[in-house]
Protein backbone atom coordinates (compact mmCIF):
# COMPACT_ATOMS: atom_id res chain seq x y z
CA UNK A 1 0.00 0.00 0.00
CA UNK A 2 1.27 3.53 -0.45
CA UNK A 3 0.22 6.19 2.07
CA UNK A 4 2.49 8.19 1.94
CA UNK A 5 4.16 9.81 -1.60
CA UNK A 6 7.25 12.12 -2.20
CA UNK A 7 7.14 14.41 -5.11
CA UNK A 8 10.81 14.76 -6.86
CA UNK A 9 9.25 17.87 -9.03
CA UNK A 10 8.15 21.52 -9.30
CA UNK A 11 5.91 23.70 -10.67
CA UNK A 12 2.29 22.79 -12.19
CA UNK A 13 2.75 19.06 -12.12
CA UNK A 14 4.39 18.89 -8.41
CA UNK A 15 0.70 20.71 -7.49
CA UNK A 16 -0.72 17.94 -10.10
CA UNK A 17 0.55 15.21 -8.26
CA UNK A 18 -0.39 16.85 -4.75
CA UNK A 19 -3.88 17.35 -6.12
CA UNK A 20 -3.95 13.82 -6.99
CA UNK A 21 -2.73 12.50 -3.54
CA UNK A 22 -5.35 14.43 -1.85
CA UNK A 23 -7.90 12.84 -4.03
CA UNK A 24 -6.89 9.50 -2.96
CA UNK A 25 -6.18 10.06 0.57
CA UNK A 26 -2.73 9.88 0.23
CA UNK A 27 -0.19 11.94 2.41
CA UNK A 28 2.37 14.76 0.02
CA UNK A 29 5.50 15.17 0.69
CA UNK A 30 7.37 17.77 -1.87
CA UNK A 31 10.63 17.84 -2.27
CA UNK A 32 11.76 21.12 -3.25
CA UNK A 33 15.08 23.96 -4.01
CA UNK A 34 15.36 26.66 -1.58
CA UNK A 35 14.21 29.31 -4.38
CA UNK A 36 10.28 27.42 -4.65
CA UNK A 37 9.95 27.22 -0.75
CA UNK A 38 7.07 29.72 -1.42
CA UNK A 39 5.13 28.02 -4.51
CA UNK A 40 1.96 26.43 -4.49
CA UNK A 41 2.73 22.86 -4.79
CA UNK A 42 5.25 23.15 -1.16
CA UNK A 43 2.22 25.50 0.17
CA UNK A 44 -0.66 22.55 -0.46
CA UNK A 45 1.35 19.61 0.38
CA UNK A 46 1.18 17.62 4.32
CA UNK A 47 4.92 18.08 4.31
CA UNK A 48 8.09 19.83 2.63
CA UNK A 49 11.56 19.31 2.42
CA UNK A 50 13.92 21.55 1.25
CA UNK A 51 16.83 19.44 -1.13
CA UNK A 52 19.37 21.68 -2.16
CA UNK A 53 19.46 25.40 -4.26
CA UNK A 54 18.01 26.54 -6.99
CA UNK A 55 20.25 25.09 -10.21
CA UNK A 56 18.70 21.87 -10.97
CA UNK A 57 21.50 19.83 -10.44
CA UNK A 58 21.97 21.45 -6.51
CA UNK A 59 18.39 20.28 -5.88
CA UNK A 60 15.70 18.35 -8.42
CA UNK A 61 18.75 16.49 -9.74
CA UNK A 62 20.29 15.18 -6.41
CA UNK A 63 19.00 11.67 -6.24
CA UNK A 64 20.57 11.15 -2.73
CA UNK A 65 19.10 14.06 -1.20
CA UNK A 66 15.56 12.95 -2.61
CA UNK A 67 15.73 9.55 -1.60
CA UNK A 68 16.82 10.51 1.94
CA UNK A 69 13.83 12.42 1.92
CA UNK A 70 11.75 10.42 1.55
CA UNK A 71 13.37 7.68 3.79
CA UNK A 72 13.31 10.32 6.48
CA UNK A 73 10.02 11.46 5.80
CA UNK A 74 8.83 7.77 6.03
CA UNK A 75 7.31 7.93 2.43
CA UNK A 76 6.56 4.50 0.52
CA UNK A 77 6.99 5.65 -2.93
CA UNK A 78 8.34 8.73 -5.64
CA UNK A 79 6.60 10.00 -8.08
CA UNK A 80 9.41 11.54 -10.65
CA UNK A 81 6.96 13.90 -12.35
CA UNK A 82 8.41 15.16 -15.63
CA UNK A 83 11.59 16.08 -16.91
CA UNK A 84 14.36 15.98 -14.32
CA UNK A 85 14.76 12.78 -13.13
CA UNK A 86 11.63 10.89 -14.77
CA UNK A 87 13.75 9.13 -17.39
CA UNK A 88 16.53 8.72 -15.27
CA UNK A 89 16.66 4.48 -15.01
CA UNK A 90 20.10 4.96 -12.32
CA UNK A 91 17.62 7.16 -10.64
CA UNK A 92 14.43 4.74 -10.92
CA UNK A 93 17.05 1.90 -9.89
CA UNK A 94 18.46 3.64 -6.95
CA UNK A 95 14.40 3.80 -5.52
CA UNK A 96 14.04 0.46 -6.15
CA UNK A 97 16.87 -0.55 -4.36
CA UNK A 98 16.08 1.56 -1.64
CA UNK A 99 12.57 -0.10 -0.82
CA UNK A 100 10.56 2.44 -2.10
CA UNK A 101 7.94 2.32 -5.05
CA UNK A 102 9.13 4.72 -7.96
CA UNK A 103 5.90 5.57 -9.41
CA UNK A 104 6.74 5.00 -13.28
CA UNK A 105 7.96 2.13 -14.87
CA UNK A 106 10.23 -0.44 -14.07
CA UNK A 107 14.63 0.83 -14.15
CA UNK A 108 14.71 -1.93 -17.15
CA UNK A 109 12.35 0.00 -18.95
CA UNK A 110 13.30 2.99 -18.97
CA UNK A 111 16.97 1.88 -19.68
CA UNK A 112 15.76 0.06 -22.88
CA UNK A 113 13.05 2.96 -24.19
CA UNK A 114 15.88 5.51 -23.58
CA UNK A 115 18.36 4.43 -25.78
CA UNK A 116 17.37 4.78 -28.94
CA UNK A 117 18.68 2.24 -30.94
CA UNK A 118 17.68 -0.40 -28.60
CA UNK A 119 14.03 1.57 -28.67
CA UNK A 120 14.16 1.46 -32.47
CA UNK A 121 14.99 -2.69 -32.25
CA UNK A 122 12.45 -3.75 -30.13
CA UNK A 123 9.30 -1.45 -31.69
CA UNK A 124 10.66 -3.45 -35.20
CA UNK A 125 10.60 -6.99 -33.77
CA UNK A 126 7.17 -5.55 -32.11
CA UNK A 127 5.69 -4.80 -36.05
CA UNK A 128 5.72 -0.74 -35.12
CA UNK A 129 6.84 0.73 -38.52
CA UNK A 130 10.31 2.66 -38.24
CA UNK A 131 11.80 5.05 -40.28
CA UNK A 132 14.24 4.01 -42.61
CA UNK A 133 17.48 4.01 -41.21
CA UNK A 134 20.89 2.14 -39.58
CA UNK A 135 19.68 -0.58 -37.25
CA UNK A 136 22.86 -0.28 -35.11
CA UNK A 137 24.86 2.49 -33.96
CA UNK A 138 26.96 4.30 -36.21
CA UNK A 139 30.72 2.88 -35.91
CA UNK A 140 32.24 6.02 -37.79
CA UNK A 141 32.30 8.59 -40.24
CA UNK A 142 32.80 6.59 -43.12
CA UNK A 143 29.80 4.03 -41.65
CA UNK A 144 27.47 7.61 -41.70
CA UNK A 145 28.35 8.48 -44.95
CA UNK A 146 27.51 4.72 -46.05
CA UNK A 147 24.14 4.70 -44.74
CA UNK A 148 23.47 8.20 -45.72
CA UNK A 149 24.29 7.46 -49.62
CA UNK A 150 21.80 3.96 -49.59
CA UNK A 151 18.98 6.03 -48.08
CA UNK A 152 19.07 8.92 -49.52
CA UNK A 153 19.42 12.64 -48.07
CA UNK A 154 18.45 14.88 -45.98
CA UNK A 155 18.99 12.33 -43.03
CA UNK A 156 18.89 13.23 -39.40
CA UNK A 157 21.91 12.04 -37.12
CA UNK A 158 20.74 11.56 -33.64
CA UNK A 159 22.40 10.87 -29.99
CA UNK A 160 20.93 7.16 -28.79
CA UNK A 161 20.12 8.45 -25.51
CA UNK A 162 18.74 12.03 -26.63
CA UNK A 163 15.62 13.36 -26.91
CA UNK A 164 13.02 16.30 -26.49
CA UNK A 165 14.98 17.94 -29.48
CA UNK A 166 18.17 17.62 -28.16
CA UNK A 167 21.38 16.11 -29.87
CA UNK A 168 19.76 16.22 -33.43
CA UNK A 169 22.05 16.92 -36.64
CA UNK A 170 20.05 17.25 -40.11
CA UNK A 171 22.53 16.66 -42.92
CA UNK A 172 21.01 17.85 -45.93
CA UNK A 173 23.79 16.72 -48.81
CA UNK A 174 27.07 14.70 -48.42
CA UNK A 175 29.13 17.50 -47.88
CA UNK A 176 27.56 18.24 -44.97
CA UNK A 177 28.07 14.87 -43.50
CA UNK A 178 31.48 15.44 -41.30
CA UNK A 179 31.15 18.34 -39.80
CA UNK A 180 27.55 17.40 -38.98
CA UNK A 181 28.72 14.09 -37.42
CA UNK A 182 31.18 15.20 -35.62
CA UNK A 183 29.28 18.15 -33.97
CA UNK A 184 26.56 15.55 -33.17
CA UNK A 185 29.22 13.13 -31.67
CA UNK A 186 30.16 16.22 -29.43
CA UNK A 187 27.05 17.14 -28.41
CA UNK A 188 25.74 13.83 -27.29
CA UNK A 189 28.93 13.42 -25.13
CA UNK A 190 28.22 16.84 -23.25
CA UNK A 191 24.44 16.11 -22.88
CA UNK A 192 24.28 12.89 -22.50
CA UNK A 193 27.40 11.54 -21.87
CA UNK A 194 27.20 8.75 -24.14
CA UNK A 195 28.82 9.38 -27.91
CA UNK A 196 26.77 6.80 -29.31
CA UNK A 197 24.75 7.72 -32.54
CA UNK A 198 22.59 6.47 -35.14
CA UNK A 199 21.33 7.83 -38.68
CA UNK A 200 17.77 7.92 -39.81
CA UNK A 201 16.07 9.85 -42.91
CA UNK A 202 14.79 12.65 -42.11
CA UNK A 203 10.84 14.10 -42.66
CA UNK A 204 10.62 16.89 -43.58
CA UNK A 205 7.99 19.05 -41.53
CA UNK A 206 5.69 15.72 -40.63
CA UNK A 207 2.85 16.03 -38.13
CA UNK A 208 3.77 14.44 -34.75
CA UNK A 209 1.03 12.86 -33.26
CA UNK A 210 1.45 10.30 -30.38
CA UNK A 211 -0.59 7.98 -28.63
CA UNK A 212 -1.28 7.57 -24.86
CA UNK A 213 -0.79 4.02 -23.08
CA UNK A 214 -1.44 2.76 -19.29
CA UNK A 215 -0.37 -0.44 -18.49
CA UNK A 216 -0.10 -2.86 -15.45
CA UNK A 217 3.32 -4.42 -16.03
CA UNK A 218 1.61 -7.90 -16.29
CA UNK A 219 0.29 -7.53 -19.63
CA UNK A 220 -3.11 -5.53 -19.54
CA UNK A 221 -2.56 -2.60 -22.18
CA UNK A 222 -5.25 0.20 -22.82
CA UNK A 223 -4.87 3.33 -25.09
CA UNK A 224 -6.68 6.59 -24.66
CA UNK A 225 -6.28 7.51 -27.76
CA UNK A 226 -3.77 9.84 -30.02
CA UNK A 227 -3.17 13.46 -29.42
CA UNK A 228 -1.72 15.85 -32.25
CA UNK A 229 1.40 17.68 -31.14
CA UNK A 230 2.45 18.83 -34.30
CA UNK A 231 2.28 22.50 -33.20
CA UNK A 232 5.72 23.47 -32.24
CA UNK A 233 8.72 25.94 -32.39
CA UNK A 234 11.75 24.70 -31.78
CA UNK A 235 11.07 21.69 -30.84
CA UNK A 236 8.94 22.55 -28.00
CA UNK A 237 5.18 21.86 -28.27
CA UNK A 238 2.71 24.59 -27.82
CA UNK A 239 -0.91 22.88 -28.99
CA UNK A 240 -1.67 19.78 -28.26
CA UNK A 241 -5.16 17.77 -29.26
CA UNK A 242 -7.51 15.08 -29.25
CA UNK A 243 -8.45 13.49 -31.28
CA UNK A 244 -5.28 14.57 -34.09
CA UNK A 245 -7.31 16.49 -36.96
CA UNK A 246 -7.47 15.22 -40.72
CA UNK A 247 -6.11 11.98 -39.75
CA UNK A 248 -7.80 8.72 -41.35
CA UNK A 249 -9.69 6.13 -39.17
CA UNK A 250 -7.27 3.59 -40.61
CA UNK A 251 -4.24 5.00 -39.65
CA UNK A 252 -5.44 6.30 -36.00
CA UNK A 253 -6.20 2.94 -35.45
CA UNK A 254 -3.32 1.28 -36.83
CA UNK A 255 -1.36 3.88 -34.93
CA UNK A 256 -3.06 2.58 -31.66
CA UNK A 257 -3.18 -0.79 -31.62
CA UNK A 258 0.88 -0.69 -32.62
CA UNK A 259 1.64 1.14 -29.42
CA UNK A 260 -0.34 -1.26 -27.93
CA UNK A 261 2.00 -3.85 -29.16
CA UNK A 262 4.78 -2.50 -28.24
CA UNK A 263 3.86 -1.33 -24.71
CA UNK A 264 2.95 -5.38 -24.63
CA UNK A 265 6.55 -6.58 -25.93
CA UNK A 266 7.89 -4.18 -23.50
CA UNK A 267 5.75 -5.53 -20.26
CA UNK A 268 5.45 -1.54 -19.46
CA UNK A 269 4.07 -0.70 -16.28
CA UNK A 270 2.48 2.48 -15.82
CA UNK A 271 1.36 5.65 -17.94
CA UNK A 272 3.39 6.34 -20.93
CA UNK A 273 3.15 7.22 -24.88
CA UNK A 274 4.87 6.21 -28.18
CA UNK A 275 5.35 8.95 -30.69
CA UNK A 276 4.82 8.53 -33.75
CA UNK A 277 6.05 11.28 -37.10
CA UNK A 278 3.19 10.79 -39.51
CA UNK A 279 4.47 11.47 -43.44
CA UNK A 280 1.25 11.50 -46.07
CA UNK A 281 -0.04 8.18 -45.70
CA UNK A 282 2.86 6.56 -43.77
CA UNK A 283 3.59 6.86 -39.92
CA UNK A 284 6.82 6.27 -38.07
CA UNK A 285 7.86 5.14 -34.31
CA UNK A 286 9.73 7.99 -32.73
CA UNK A 287 10.00 7.31 -29.49
CA UNK A 288 8.65 6.05 -26.35
CA UNK A 289 7.94 8.71 -23.46
CA UNK A 290 8.45 6.51 -20.12
CA UNK A 291 6.72 9.23 -17.99
CA UNK A 292 3.66 11.36 -18.08
CA UNK A 293 3.78 13.93 -20.30
CA UNK A 294 2.79 17.90 -20.17
CA UNK A 295 0.14 17.54 -22.25
CA UNK A 296 -1.63 14.83 -20.15
CA UNK A 297 -4.66 16.76 -19.46
CA UNK A 298 -5.84 16.76 -23.03
CA UNK A 299 -6.11 12.96 -23.38
CA UNK A 300 -8.04 13.20 -19.21
CA UNK A 301 -10.68 15.88 -21.36
CA UNK A 302 -11.28 12.80 -23.79
CA UNK A 303 -11.34 9.60 -22.08
CA UNK A 304 -12.57 10.87 -18.54
CA UNK A 305 -9.53 9.05 -16.85
CA UNK A 306 -7.32 10.64 -14.66
CA UNK A 307 -3.97 9.61 -15.72
CA UNK A 308 -1.86 10.63 -12.03
CA UNK A 309 -4.42 8.79 -10.08
CA UNK A 310 -4.10 6.14 -12.23
CA UNK A 311 -0.17 6.09 -11.84
CA UNK A 312 -0.47 5.89 -8.35
CA UNK A 313 -2.86 2.78 -8.68
CA UNK A 314 -0.90 0.78 -10.93
CA UNK A 315 2.24 1.79 -8.72
CA UNK A 316 -0.31 0.40 -5.45
CA UNK A 317 -0.52 -2.93 -7.59
CA UNK A 318 -3.97 -2.36 -8.06
CA UNK A 319 -3.97 -3.04 -11.93
CA UNK A 320 -5.64 -1.23 -14.36
CA UNK A 321 -8.90 -1.91 -13.45
CA UNK A 322 -9.88 -1.05 -17.03
CA UNK A 323 -10.06 -2.78 -20.60
CA UNK A 324 -9.92 -0.72 -23.73
CA UNK A 325 -13.95 -1.19 -23.58
CA UNK A 326 -14.22 0.63 -20.92
CA UNK A 327 -12.69 3.51 -22.27
CA UNK A 328 -14.88 5.60 -24.06
CA UNK A 329 -13.23 8.95 -26.22
CA UNK A 330 -15.65 11.75 -26.60
CA UNK A 331 -15.48 15.27 -28.08
CA UNK A 332 -12.34 17.27 -28.74
CA UNK A 333 -9.79 18.42 -25.93
CA UNK A 334 -7.04 21.69 -26.36
CA UNK A 335 -4.48 22.54 -24.88
CA UNK A 336 -2.48 25.54 -25.21
CA UNK A 337 0.73 26.19 -23.15
CA UNK A 338 1.65 29.55 -21.98
CA UNK A 339 5.25 30.11 -21.64
CA UNK A 340 7.57 33.07 -20.24
CA UNK A 341 10.11 34.65 -22.10
CA UNK A 342 12.08 35.84 -19.65
CA UNK A 343 12.31 35.68 -15.81
CA UNK A 344 11.25 37.88 -13.29
CA UNK A 345 7.53 38.40 -10.64
CA UNK A 346 4.37 39.01 -12.11
CA UNK A 347 2.66 41.65 -11.03
CA UNK A 348 -0.50 40.43 -11.94
CA UNK A 349 -1.59 37.28 -12.78
CA UNK A 350 -5.42 36.27 -14.34
CA UNK A 351 -6.42 32.68 -15.68
CA UNK A 352 -9.29 32.13 -17.52
CA UNK A 353 -12.28 30.48 -16.05
CA UNK A 354 -15.97 29.15 -17.11
CA UNK A 355 -17.70 26.38 -18.85
CA UNK A 356 -15.29 23.66 -20.64
CA UNK A 357 -11.60 25.22 -19.27
CA UNK A 358 -9.24 23.82 -17.12
CA UNK A 359 -6.45 25.88 -15.89
CA UNK A 360 -3.65 23.98 -14.74
CA UNK A 361 -0.71 26.80 -12.84
CA UNK A 362 1.07 26.89 -9.98
CA UNK A 363 1.28 30.88 -10.66
CA UNK A 364 -0.30 34.11 -9.04
CA UNK A 365 -0.17 37.74 -8.72
CA UNK A 366 3.37 37.90 -7.07
CA UNK A 367 4.95 34.85 -7.94
CA UNK A 368 8.54 34.93 -8.70
CA UNK A 369 9.60 33.24 -11.90
CA UNK A 370 13.60 31.66 -11.45
CA UNK A 371 15.21 31.78 -14.26
CA UNK A 372 16.61 28.63 -13.35
CA UNK A 373 13.67 26.70 -14.47
CA UNK A 374 11.91 25.59 -17.73
CA UNK A 375 9.23 28.76 -18.91
CA UNK A 376 6.14 26.99 -18.89
CA UNK A 377 3.57 29.25 -16.78
CA UNK A 378 0.17 27.53 -17.28
CA UNK A 379 -1.45 25.16 -19.78
CA UNK A 380 -5.29 26.19 -20.66
CA UNK A 381 -6.91 23.30 -21.66
CA UNK A 382 -10.56 23.03 -22.87
CA UNK A 383 -12.93 20.58 -23.73
CA UNK A 384 -15.98 20.62 -26.47
CA UNK A 385 -18.39 18.65 -28.26
CA UNK A 386 -15.95 19.22 -31.71
CA UNK A 387 -12.49 21.07 -32.84
CA UNK A 388 -14.21 23.83 -33.90
CA UNK A 389 -16.63 24.86 -30.91
CA UNK A 390 -13.27 23.95 -28.75
CA UNK A 391 -11.24 26.63 -31.05
CA UNK A 392 -14.13 29.02 -30.32
CA UNK A 393 -13.84 28.51 -26.07
CA UNK A 394 -9.86 28.83 -26.09
CA UNK A 395 -10.04 31.80 -28.13
CA UNK A 396 -12.19 33.15 -25.47
CA UNK A 397 -10.58 31.32 -22.87
CA UNK A 398 -6.96 33.67 -23.91
CA UNK A 399 -8.76 36.24 -23.93
CA UNK A 400 -9.26 36.49 -20.25
CA UNK A 401 -5.89 35.59 -19.74
CA UNK A 402 -3.74 38.33 -18.10
CA UNK A 403 0.31 38.18 -16.91
CA UNK A 404 1.51 41.51 -16.78
CA UNK A 405 5.81 41.73 -15.35
CA UNK A 406 7.14 39.06 -18.24
CA UNK A 407 6.73 38.83 -21.44
CA UNK A 408 4.72 35.70 -22.77
CA UNK A 409 4.00 33.87 -25.50
CA UNK A 410 0.56 34.82 -25.22
CA UNK A 411 0.65 37.05 -28.34
CA UNK A 412 1.89 34.43 -30.71
CA UNK A 413 -0.39 31.88 -29.15
CA UNK A 414 -3.44 33.83 -30.50
CA UNK A 415 -1.99 34.66 -33.92
CA UNK A 416 -1.43 30.51 -34.32
CA UNK A 417 -5.22 29.87 -32.82
CA UNK A 418 -6.49 32.29 -35.98
CA UNK A 419 -4.67 31.44 -38.19
CA UNK A 420 -6.29 29.55 -41.35
CA UNK A 421 -3.58 26.62 -41.48
CA UNK A 422 -3.86 25.90 -37.45
CA UNK A 423 -8.22 26.47 -37.89
CA UNK A 424 -8.46 24.13 -40.87
CA UNK A 425 -6.37 21.37 -39.38
CA UNK A 426 -3.54 21.11 -41.47
CA UNK A 427 -1.24 21.36 -38.77
CA UNK A 428 2.91 20.39 -39.28
CA UNK A 429 6.00 21.02 -37.53
CA UNK A 430 6.60 23.60 -39.94
CA UNK A 431 3.40 25.90 -39.22
CA UNK A 432 5.21 28.10 -36.57
CA UNK A 433 7.44 28.64 -38.77
CA UNK A 434 4.50 29.77 -41.68
CA UNK A 435 2.45 31.67 -38.94
CA UNK A 436 4.58 33.51 -36.77
CA UNK A 437 8.20 33.58 -38.51
CA UNK A 438 7.33 34.28 -41.69
CA UNK A 439 4.64 37.13 -40.82
CA UNK A 440 7.43 38.77 -38.61
CA UNK A 441 9.82 38.80 -41.82
CA UNK A 442 7.43 40.37 -43.98
CA UNK A 443 6.57 43.32 -41.52
CA UNK B 1 41.71 23.17 24.90
CA UNK B 2 39.84 22.70 27.51
CA UNK B 3 39.24 19.21 27.64
CA UNK B 4 35.54 17.70 29.19
CA UNK B 5 37.46 15.89 32.12
CA UNK B 6 38.97 19.26 33.03
CA UNK B 7 35.45 21.05 33.85
CA UNK B 8 33.31 20.76 37.11
CA UNK B 9 30.09 19.01 38.01
CA UNK B 10 28.44 22.57 38.51
CA UNK B 11 29.87 23.63 34.63
CA UNK B 12 28.58 20.42 33.10
CA UNK B 13 25.39 21.19 34.60
CA UNK B 14 25.32 24.29 32.91
CA UNK B 15 26.21 22.91 29.93
CA UNK B 16 23.86 20.07 29.75
CA UNK B 17 21.65 22.92 30.10
CA UNK B 18 22.31 24.91 27.46
CA UNK B 19 23.07 21.97 25.02
CA UNK B 20 20.19 20.63 22.77
CA UNK B 21 21.02 17.07 23.81
CA UNK B 22 18.38 15.08 26.13
CA UNK B 23 20.65 12.61 27.93
CA UNK B 24 24.08 12.81 28.63
CA UNK B 25 27.05 10.29 30.54
CA UNK B 26 30.17 11.13 31.83
CA UNK B 27 32.65 8.67 33.60
CA UNK B 28 35.96 9.72 34.86
CA UNK B 29 38.57 8.48 36.97
CA UNK B 30 36.86 10.61 39.81
CA UNK B 31 33.19 10.62 39.15
CA UNK B 32 30.31 9.37 37.25
CA UNK B 33 27.68 11.32 35.94
CA UNK B 34 23.98 10.85 34.10
CA UNK B 35 22.30 13.57 33.51
CA UNK B 36 18.61 13.37 31.44
CA UNK B 37 16.40 15.99 30.31
CA UNK B 38 12.59 15.33 31.07
CA UNK B 39 11.31 15.95 27.97
CA UNK B 40 8.83 19.47 27.49
CA UNK B 41 5.85 19.40 25.35
CA UNK B 42 7.60 20.50 22.03
CA UNK B 43 9.96 18.27 22.26
CA UNK B 44 7.12 14.92 23.16
CA UNK B 45 5.42 15.95 20.03
CA UNK B 46 8.47 14.98 17.56
CA UNK B 47 8.57 19.02 16.30
CA UNK B 48 12.28 20.66 16.27
CA UNK B 49 11.70 23.59 18.99
CA UNK B 50 12.61 27.38 17.48
CA UNK B 51 15.69 28.26 18.89
CA UNK B 52 15.19 30.29 21.70
CA UNK B 53 16.06 33.93 20.79
CA UNK B 54 18.94 35.53 23.10
CA UNK B 55 19.95 38.71 22.09
CA UNK B 56 23.41 38.91 20.74
CA UNK B 57 25.45 40.95 22.44
CA UNK B 58 26.48 44.37 21.21
CA UNK B 59 29.44 44.08 18.79
CA UNK B 60 28.84 40.09 18.45
CA UNK B 61 28.58 38.49 15.31
CA UNK B 62 27.42 35.44 15.14
CA UNK B 63 26.98 33.13 11.52
CA UNK B 64 25.18 29.92 11.27
CA UNK B 65 26.10 27.31 9.86
CA UNK B 66 23.84 25.04 7.55
CA UNK B 67 23.31 21.23 6.33
CA UNK B 68 24.68 20.76 3.32
CA UNK B 69 22.25 17.81 2.49
CA UNK B 70 19.24 15.66 3.51
CA UNK B 71 19.85 13.73 6.31
CA UNK B 72 19.70 12.68 10.14
CA UNK B 73 21.96 14.96 12.25
CA UNK B 74 24.36 13.70 15.07
CA UNK B 75 26.23 15.25 17.47
CA UNK B 76 28.59 12.24 18.53
CA UNK B 77 30.18 10.29 16.60
CA UNK B 78 29.02 7.08 18.02
CA UNK B 79 25.49 6.60 20.47
CA UNK B 80 27.35 6.07 23.19
CA UNK B 81 30.54 8.69 22.57
CA UNK B 82 30.59 12.14 23.61
CA UNK B 83 29.84 14.96 21.27
CA UNK B 84 31.76 16.66 18.90
CA UNK B 85 30.91 20.06 19.97
CA UNK B 86 29.11 21.45 22.80
CA UNK B 87 28.24 25.37 23.66
CA UNK B 88 31.17 27.40 24.48
CA UNK B 89 33.48 25.06 22.23
CA UNK B 90 36.34 25.98 20.41
CA UNK B 91 36.92 23.91 16.71
CA UNK B 92 39.55 24.69 14.40
CA UNK B 93 38.83 25.13 10.19
CA UNK B 94 38.97 21.49 9.64
CA UNK B 95 37.65 20.34 12.59
CA UNK B 96 34.69 18.27 12.60
CA UNK B 97 31.20 19.45 14.05
CA UNK B 98 28.80 17.07 13.28
CA UNK B 99 27.53 14.29 11.34
CA UNK B 100 24.74 13.79 9.15
CA UNK B 101 23.69 10.18 8.07
CA UNK B 102 22.95 9.57 4.45
CA UNK B 103 22.24 6.65 2.20
CA UNK B 104 23.53 4.68 4.80
CA UNK B 105 26.74 7.20 4.96
CA UNK B 106 28.12 9.21 7.55
CA UNK B 107 29.00 12.52 6.26
CA UNK B 108 31.22 14.44 8.86
CA UNK B 109 30.44 18.22 8.35
CA UNK B 110 34.00 20.05 9.04
CA UNK B 111 34.11 23.42 10.51
CA UNK B 112 35.40 25.91 6.96
CA UNK B 113 36.09 28.43 9.80
CA UNK B 114 37.62 28.80 12.95
CA UNK B 115 34.97 29.18 15.48
CA UNK B 116 33.37 29.13 19.24
CA UNK B 117 29.84 27.43 19.10
CA UNK B 118 27.35 29.59 20.47
CA UNK B 119 24.10 27.73 20.11
CA UNK B 120 22.96 23.96 18.74
CA UNK B 121 20.07 24.82 16.40
CA UNK B 122 19.43 21.20 15.14
CA UNK B 123 17.94 18.33 17.31
CA UNK B 124 19.98 15.49 17.12
CA UNK B 125 19.26 12.18 15.41
CA UNK B 126 16.24 14.41 13.72
CA UNK B 127 16.23 14.81 9.75
CA UNK B 128 17.71 18.15 8.63
CA UNK B 129 17.02 19.82 5.21
CA UNK B 130 19.10 21.55 2.77
CA UNK B 131 19.80 24.42 4.28
CA UNK B 132 18.49 23.88 7.88
CA UNK B 133 20.56 25.78 10.85
CA UNK B 134 22.64 23.53 13.11
CA UNK B 135 25.01 25.19 14.95
CA UNK B 136 25.40 29.61 15.38
CA UNK B 137 29.06 30.60 15.85
CA UNK B 138 31.40 33.58 16.62
CA UNK B 139 33.82 33.33 13.83
CA UNK B 140 37.43 33.65 15.66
Amino acid sequence: MIEKILIANRGEIALRIVRACKDLGIKSVVAHSTVDRDTMAVEFADEHVCIGSGPTGESYLQADNIIMAACLTRCDAIHPGIGFLSENAAFAKQVEEAGLAFIGPASDTIALVGNKVAARRIARKAGVPITPGGEEALIDLDDALRIAGSLGYPVIIKASAGGGGRGMRIVRDEEGMANAYALAKKEALLFFADGELHLERYIQNPRHVEVQLLADGHGAVVHLGERDCSVQKRHQKLFEESPAPRLSEAMREAMASASVALFRALGYRGAGTVEFLVDGPSFYFMEVNARLQVEHPVSELVSGVDLVRAQIEIAQGKGLGLSQADIHLTGYALECRINAQGAGTLTRVRMPSGPQVRVDTFLESGSVLSPHYDSLLAKVIVSAKSRDEGLAVMERALDEVIIDGVETNLGEQRQILASKLFRCGTVTTGLYGEVITQRKNHG
Amino acid sequence: MKTIESLDIESLFTLFEESSLSEFELATEHYEVKMKRTPTAEAAKGTVPAPETKPAEPGEEVEVITSPIVGTFYLTPAPDAPPYVAIGSTVGKGDVLCTIEAMKLMNQLEAEFACQIVRVLAKPEAMVEFGAPLFEVKRL
